[in-house]
């Protein structure tokens, strides 16, 4: 672990080395303020097996991470910016950009949509039929979850974190564990490993495939929606034979499954049945119509605000955690990183699709050497020495998920928690992407495409 | 072509599974329906077609996930007359799912009292019951009976699609809620 600590005057020194570390092509993970009044900076080097740390003693002034190019950590910046007032941002307001003039309708959508949607406002100008600006107002349902888990024991924090976001349960359950792990230097056996990773990669499936039936909905094909949906319920029902729960909620401290000898051939006919509907899509010119060219990121928002997860990897940066840090089993396996450099709706849906296919093949070969469940995972905390500060780090169904977990001494209990979603980072592409040359009809299927949770944005 | 995957499906049968008419051992249950107010017996019952307005009040998504299954193969609610309206005005259900935080208690009201009478209120998931873990949390109501009258409430977490079913169809026994004219439907129909 690498630790680098300026005194509050370096204020833009402090800066100024993270924006150069961004440039030599360190991944920033978490901004946060830490407990003693320390604001963190976390990153990782692609080729490093340790976080970098950055950190900044009570800061008074310190430069806006977004006006230094800055923008994984827009929504962490405006997070800190209105919960605590003891840092200083510079400049103090973020500008926004404003669309005025005759001839400009504004549209207000939310916080309650149509059909069955979370809660968050979208406030669209649109010139004509076309798309000039979006503005997304979100905050209507924060529940303030890592707030709440300061002074909790480990496996009550786990309890909350787990309903951060339904879809993906199980990775904020390991990236939480893993970052408390860390903070122990605990090491967990390879049959933890393998078990953790399957039942990540069953979350990957039931969440993509919720994706691609939301997709195929707003491009108005049910048929293709129900068979999505359909195979989207088969493996729920496995995960609630496999792991106890559909949403695999406390599946981790089970640390096993049960096993079912017909398991691994159902869910690689499921695989077959999805990779049948989307080859099926991709033969449909009305689908392939609306999605082909509609919501581009522009290049600029891809470089600012580095988009993580499928998002990402659909404007051609190859951001996944399962690749660039091993925390799994899956280094002794090779799986397919689908990516496409197009940017656009129909890129998202390929990877989403493509991932799918790559899922199933980790499952197919980690589901029979996979350990039975015989114990429940049992948190045997020892006492801390040093900080006792750890990061866990997963690629979750939207992307890079990150927790890092400040423990009190005694080990049992949190100081803080700090998260960084992969929503959270991601909602900040989508209203470029939807004001670029696109029309008021394009909006449903550019934000299914995207299929970001708003439970993720905000917390 | 996609009319060929629709004949397929023609000739393959209903991928509905047969609950609740029937057991279904694939349906697990894990939430329990609760009865809390009876509504207004002189309001009507309504039978034929029950259109449901959903409402995030700070859920994890979780609900809504399970929600939107109704609407696939497996569960088919449409089967029992129901569908998801966009317009309150159309709505004889409000399903509540998630914790109910400030932000959205007033937004609950409104979309409430702009419903037509009668009507039935279903708190979904243990959020919408009593805050569940999230009840300590700053900003947190706690209940949706504080906000709204509450005719079901389906626990779990979440509830299945089944749990949801059944208690979408216990919602429709009760009678609903009779309510006079309210400010807001007095300033909307002016």
């Amino acid at each position: 672990m690498i630790e680098e600590i300026w005194a509050s005057q370096d204020s833009e020194k402090w800066m100024e080395h993270i924006r150069m570390r961004r440039h030599d092509g360190v991944v920033l993970v978490i901004l946060t303020p830490g407990p003693d009044d320390i604001l963190w900076g976390i990153g990782r080097d692609p080729l490093s097996s340790e976080y970098e740390w950055w950190g900044i003693m009570h800061p008074s002034q310190v430069p806006r991470p977004s006006t230094m190019g800055i923008g994984e950590w827009i929504h962490m910046q405006e997070e800190i910016s209105a919960s605590h007032t003891s840092v200083t941002w510079v400049p103090p307001v973020k500008t926004e950009r404003m669309v005025r003039g005759k001839g400009v309708f504004s549209y207000s959508l939310g916080p309650v949509h149509a059909d069955v949607a979370e809660s968050m406002r979208y406030d669209l100008s649109v010139m004509g039929d076309e798309i000039v600006h979006l503005t997304l107002r979100h905050g209507w349902k924060t529940r303030h979850v890592t707030q709440l888990c300061r002074g909790k024991g480990v496996m009550d924090a786990l309890e909350l974190v787990e309903r951060m976001t339904a879809t993906s349960s199980f990775a904020h359950q390991w990236a939480f564990m893993m970052a408390v792990e860390n903070a122990q230097n605990m090491t967990i056996g390879r049959g933890t490993k393998i078990f953790r990773s399957v039942a990540l990669e069953m979350e990957r499936l039931s969440s993509h495939l919720g994706d691609l039936a939301m997709l195929a909905s707003s491009t108005g094909l049910p048929v293709a929606q129900m068979d999505y949906l359909h195979l989207k319920e088969q493996i729920l029902r496995w995960n609630q034979r496999l792991f106890g729960d559909r949403y695999l909620r406390g599946a981790l401290v089970q640390d096993g499954i049960q096993k079912d000898s017909q398991a691994s051939q159902e869910i690689i006919r499921i695989g077959e049945e999805a990779q049948k509907i989307t080859d099926s899509l991709l033969k449909t010119p009305s689908f392939l119509d609306r999605l082909v060219g509609a919501g581009k990121i522009p290049g600029p928002t891809v470089e600012f605000v580095s988009p993580v997860g499928p998002v990402g990897r659909a404007c051609g940066l190859k951001t996944d955690v399962r690749a660039l840090w091993d925390y799994g089993v899956y280094d002794e396996i090779s799986f397919s990183i689908p990516s496409s450099a197009s940017a656009d709706s129909y890129a998202r849906f390929l990877v989403k699709s493509r991932e799918i296919a790559a899922s199933i093949n980790i499952i197919r070969r980690l589901l029979a050497i996979a350990p039975s469940s015989t114990h429940s995972l049992r948190y045997h905390p020892t006492k801390i020495e040093g900080r006792g500060v750890g990061v866990g780090m997963v690629e979750a169904s939207r992307g890079m998920l990150a927790y890092a977990a400040w423990l009190d001494p005694s080990g049992e209990h949190l100081r803080h928690v700090a998260v960084a979603t992969p929503s959270a980072r991601n909602w900040h592409v989508v209203p470029p992407a939807m004001a670029n040359g696109n029309i008021l009809q394009d909006f449903p299927i550019i934000d299914a495409s995207f299929q970001l949770t708003v439970a993720g944005w905000d917390q | 072509m996609f009319y060929w995957h629709w004949l397929s499906d023609l000739i393959h049968g209903p991928k509905t599974t047969r609950f609740p008419d029937r057991p279904d051992s694939d349906v697990s249950s894990h939430g329990e329906i609760h009865h809390i107010e009876k509504g207004d017996q002189n309001a009507g019952p309504i039978r034929r077609a029950m259109a449901i307005r959903h409402l995030d009040a700070g859920s994890c998504q979780g609900c809504e996930s399970e929600l939107q299954l109704l609407s696939g193969p497996d569960y088919d609610f449409s089967r029992f007359g129901f569908s998801f309206t966009p317009s309150p005005r159309h709505a004889d259900i409000l399903v509540v799912t998630g914790v109910v935080v400030r932000p959205m208690a007033e937004v609950i009201q409104h979309v409430f009292d702009g419903m037509p009478s009668p009507k039935r209120v279903v708190a979904l998931g243990q959020c919408a019951i009593d805050g569940h873990v999230f009840a300590e949390a700053p900003e947190v109501i706690g209940s949706l009976q504080n906000i709204v009258p509450v005719t079901i409430e389906i626990s779990g977490c979440p509830p299945t699609p089944g749990d949801i079913l059944r208690g979408l169809l216990a919602s429709v026994e009760v009678s609903g809620f009779e309510q006079k004219e309210s400010a807001n439907e007095r300033r909307v129909l002016g």
